[in-house]
């Protein structure tokens, strides 16, 4: 901005607009600049994928550290050899890694992974950057329905890994219909939003604690450990099922890519691009539901993993959602992976919930991230 | 080459009428048009309108084609709609911004000629130097540009500009009503624009529609649309229609014509 021009004179508007395989010739006096658009783009889309590339390997480093940390040991050597050549191993070790180590490890790859990509969706179709399947109390609402599902028995003739997360969908989806209601009818606004939340998250916690009141022992301690969140009871049945719903996700969130960045730029532009928007949001909250109920119901509440993903992938990728999409994912499954590293260590021999380690990393950052909110206005 | 014919198109907000029985003839191609008229008489909702945004009553073709029958992608294809909102702040680079709005609207381009048409635009516009910049960094007026750009890259045949200079000093409102002009003109197609600088819009648009009480007050080329009568009925002002040296007119307020007290809105 920076070439006085004058109404009469502007020979460096290019005198066409280019059509499709056309050649772009620049005008002569065109800023020196402005030569490499292009190519200035394809730089910073470099600096980006180097970027996820460093995030992938973090993680990668992280699973194997997860793999190598417990009660007994493992060297590097150990984990990475048996993870190529299963069959080489002794069998304890190979007990070890694949029926304690790698389940653990992998089900908060993919549990973060799922709340990152959760959160993430959820923060640009609600336009709101405080969103996340545990803020809005989407995640209580579907430990309420799993609750419901253990202590009445609700099965619906299928075995409990599917009927539990079942239940805790509907929970979800409730949940969700009930601040989209609000919203509506009271205005979205960040805060109001928020605090239709922390409102859902006291009634449902207050629901929950009514069923942990009139259920058999055997169901309180499932209930108990559904409110602490916790990544122990993994199996291999669990990853799958939970894999199976993420690898369904998240390329159905890839195809809305170009429309989820262009409703960052509002509504009413989103509109204008021919974006359906209210479609789009209704289909975005369902897949949230499916994330969110699905982790729920294997893990409990793990909370925060879907508002900071989201927070560290806009800080390093921007809001391009190509971009912006999997480094949610990924940042999402490395805070979880790291936090279920940190959750062996604060007390030796000693596995404390996950979701408590998340809640205590992440409540200073929503906090630090509501008051930025604020000062923004 | 592009037709727009507007027959008995009424339009209201909520239960309130806003605009009754309009009724337009075909614009001459490649022509600009000022949309004029006092503050809450429904110059938005008649671009929204015609940009299928919001419900009318009546008919609106644009090209044969009844505009809210349209299919959202059809209608995203040939109307580009910049609403008076500015583009909202987020981490997004301006670049990222147009590149969207092209790949959003136009899924048949192939990546490098979306990318050729969002530099082509960001040159158009002059704006290369802010196209690395994000959106939260910027100043109302660059994000207006932004906003802008991102109706342009797409090369609708319509565009529907809601006070697309309010944010922007005099060399940057030119350089704007410059490049619009020119594109209608290549294109033979049709650009509207809602402004409230009278005299602006006399001297860049080729026609005026002029709306007041909730009706057209006057749809005239530029150079005989305002007469001290149509300024009152319109406006509730007193003015002159003086004439400049290059002969283009332009006007000149004197008072208020009705008495104080009168609401903000008609």
């Amino acid at each position: 901005m920076n070439h006085p021009i004058h109404p009469a004179q502007q020979p460096d508007v290019p005198g066409h607009h280019p059509t499709a395989g056309q050649h772009h010739h620049h005008a002569p006096n065109a800023q020196p600049k402005s030569a490499g658009l292009s190519s200035q783009y394809r730089r910073f889309i470099l600096r980006r994928v180097i970027w996820l590339s460093v995030l992938l390997v973090a993680l990668l480093v992280s699973v194997v550290v997860n793999i190598m940390t417990g009660p007994a040991l493992l060297s590097v050597g150990d984990v990475i050899g048996g993870l190529i050549d299963p069959a080489g191993l002794d069998p304890a070790t190979h007990v070890i890694i694949y029926s304690v180590r790698l389940p653990f490890a992998l089900m908060a790859v993919v549990i973060g992974a799922s709340l990152g990509l959760a959160g993430a969706e959820m923060q640009t179709v609600l336009n709101n950057p405080l969103a996340s399947p545990s803020t809005l109390g989407i995640m209580h609402a579907a430990t309420l329905g799993a609750s419901l599902a253990i202590v009445f028995n609700l099965s619906f003739g299928l075995p409990e890994n599917y009927a539990v997360p079942i239940c805790a969908f509907a929970g979800a989806i409730i949940a969700l219909g009930a601040i989209q209601f609000l919203a509506k009818a009271y205005g979205a606004s960040v805060d109001t939003i928020v605090l239709f939340g922390i409102a859902l998250v006291f009634a449902l916690n207050a629901l929950v604690s009514l069923i942990q009141f009139v259920a058999n022992s055997d169901s309180l301690q499932q209930i108990v450990f559904w409110t602490m969140g916790s990544l122990a009871r993994a199996s291999w049945e669990k990853i799958i099922i939970v894999s199976v719903v993420l690898a369904t996700c998240l390329p159905l969130a890839m195809r809305h890519v170009w429309k989820m960045t262009a409703l960052r730029g509002g509504e009413d532009y989103a509109r204008s691009f021919g974006v359906p928007v209210e479609r789009l949001r209704l289909l975005v909250l369902l897949r949230v539901s499916v994330l969110t109920a699905v982790a729920v119901a294997f893990t409990g509440v793990i909370g925060f993993v879907g508002l900071v993903g989201p927070h560290i992938s806009r800080l390093a990728f921007g809001e391009d959602h190509r971009f912006y999409i999997p480094g949610s994912v990924l940042a999402g499954a490395f805070i979880l992976s790291m936090a279920s590293l940190v959750s062996k260590h604060i007390v030796p021999g000693i596995l404390i919930p996950d979701g408590i380690v998340t809640a205590l990393i992440g409540i200073p950052l929503f906090l630090a991230l509501l008051l930025s909110q604020k000062r923004r206005g | 080459m592009t037709e727009l014919i507007i027959d008995d198109l009424s339009i209201a907000y909520g239960n309130k009428q806003v605009l009754t029985h309009i009724s337009l003839p075909a614009f001459a191609p490649g022509a600009l048009i000022g949309v004029l008229g006092p503050n809450g008489v429904g110059k938005s909702s008649f671009l929204r309108a015609l940009a299928g945004l919001n419900k009318y009553g009546g008919s609106a073709k644009l090209n044969g084609a009844e505009i809210n029958r349209m299919a959202h992608q059809t209608r995203a294809r040939h109307i580009g709609y910049l609403p008076q909102s500015l583009p909202q702040g987020t981490s997004l680079v301006a670049y990222e911004a147009v590149l969207s709005a092209c790949r959003a609207v136009r899924p048949d381009l192939a990546h490098n000629a979306a990318q050729a048409f969002a530099e082509a635009t960001f040159e158009q516009l002059g704006i290369t130097s802010l196209a690395f910049q994000a959106l939260n960094q910027m100043s109302g007026g660059q994000r207006q540009m932004v906003g802008l750009a991102q109706v342009i890259v797409r090369a609708p045949d319509i565009m529907l500009l809601d006070e697309p200079t309010s944010a922007l000093d005099l060399r940057w409102q030119l350089r704007v009503l410059d490049v619009v002009r020119r594109i209608a003109r290549q294109q033979r197609g049709l650009a509207l624009m809602a402004l409230h600088d009278i005299n602006l819009a006399l001297r860049h648009c080729d026609h005026i529609v002029l709306f007041g009480n909730g009706a057209v007050l006057a749809s005239d080329c530029a150079q005989n649309v305002m007469t001290p009568q149509r300024l009152r009925d319109a406006y509730q002002v007193d003015g002159r229609i003086e004439y400049c040296s290059r002969g283009t007119p332009f006007v000149i307020v004197d008072r208020l014509s009705s008495p104080p007290g009168q609401t903000l809105e008609n």
